[in-house]
């Protein structure tokens, strides 16, 4: 496939050196400017040892299985849990092979934002809900 | 400086003569083309891959001092964090950095997701993506177990007892797993292997594929 020439750009093109790749450099900043204070304000805990004779009272796994989780927490057979996170999981990888419309703004396909709204939606309700049971 | 000119000029020709290194520069660098309503949320993607590198980075160094050993690895990473020189910093990197890139992998797939960037001919793009997602997972979720604290060990416990709902091979996946029946020091060792070799050189790979059908395809437009 042939690279996109300027002239076939809709509304103009800029060059990715150095009109984008310092936009970039400007968010790495800002990303390194919160990641290394964070590391200094919240430093290395003394952590208690594995113990596999003694089951903590309360377990969470990190933020972003909470989601996962809790829905396994949610649906009564842990087989059915598991199988409901399989097809996310496939329906996710697969998006692209099932929202096949042209179209692309959201006002445009207004089943297709619904769904995409509510499932992030989901994800953050069950990290919460997650959080706080 | 006619000189250094005159040198730099016989260098690039040497490599023109031989791979077109001017062709390739314009192509890449000089002449690379974007859309000229790119914007700040076109960063994340490139942000998860620094946020990668910095894990590589830190991984390695942490590589150097951790033993991956029941006995050891807890008192391992508290000599990085309490003794050696900017251990502290390293594992406080490592370890809170995971947590954003797994972060910055969703920004970056909720950009995605809402300029529907994914359609024709990007479905692949997204494909390789979801993938980076799942294996971004696997790499916390096995990077967990290994400083071997309570809530590293009985984290991983319930986690990989997961596929063991699974019909006809779960219990064989879950023995696979953790190397027996319990979390023990085989796990220990199974899951290192798998954080510091397997995950990464895959990531690497669906990295490499990642970025390759974007050059060859372009970045999507914004609406």
């Amino acid at each position: 496939m042939a690279k996109k020439k300027k002239e076939k750009y809709e509304k103009g093109a800029v060059p990715f050196i150095p009109v984008h790749i310092l936009k970039e450099a400007a968010a790495a900043y800002i990303f390194l400017g919160i990641l290394i204070p964070l590391s200094i304000l919240y430093p290395f805990e003394a952590m208690e040892p594995a113990n596999p004779f003694v089951t903590p009272e309360h377990i969470k796994p990190e933020w972003y299985f909470l989601a996962a989780y809790q829905i396994l927490r949610l649906v009564p057979s842990k087989a059915l849990g598991l199988t409901v996170q399989a097809i996310i999981i496939f329906a996710i990888i697969l998006l692209p092979f099932w929202d096949r419309g042209p179209e692309r703004p959201f006002r445009k396909r207004p089943l297709y934002a619904a769904i995409a709204i509510l499932s992030v939606a989901a994800y953050i309700a069950l990290t919460v809900w997650g959080m706080y049971s | 400086m006619e000189l250094i000119k005159d040198i730099n000029k016989k260098i690039l020709d040497w490599f023109d003569e031989r791979y077109d290194a001017r062709g390739w520069i314009r192509e890449n660098l000089t002449e690379k083309w974007v859309h000229k309503e790119i914007n700040w949320l076109y960063c994340f993607g490139g942000l998860s891959f620094l946020g990668f590198l910095l894990q590589i980075g830190t991984g390695v160094f942490l590589m150097m001092y951790y033993i991956p050993t029941p006995k050891d690895a807890l008192v391992s990473v508290q000599n990085i964090a309490n003794n050696i020189p900017f251990g502290w910093l390293f594992q406080r990197l490592h370890s809170i950095g995971a947590n954003a890139v797994n972060l910055l992998v969703m920004f970056h797939m909720l950009r995605v997701l809402y300029h529907g960037a994914y359609k024709k001919p990007r479905e692949l793009q997204w494909v390789s993506g979801a993938f980076l997602l799942l294996i971004t997972m696997a790499m916390s979720f096995t990077g967990y177990l290994l400083p071997w604290t309570q809530l590293s060990y009985w984290g991983a416990t319930i986690g990989t007892e997961m596929p063991g709902a699974a019909p006809i091979v779960g219990e064989w996946l879950v023995h696979l797993i953790r190397g027996g029946a319990q979390i023990t020091g085989v796990t220990l060792t199974r899951f290192y292997a798998v954080h510091v070799v397997v995950l990464p050189l895959t990531l690497v790979g669906f990295l490499g594929l990642h970025f390759i059908m974007i050059r060859m395809v372009g970045i999507s437009r914004p609406l």
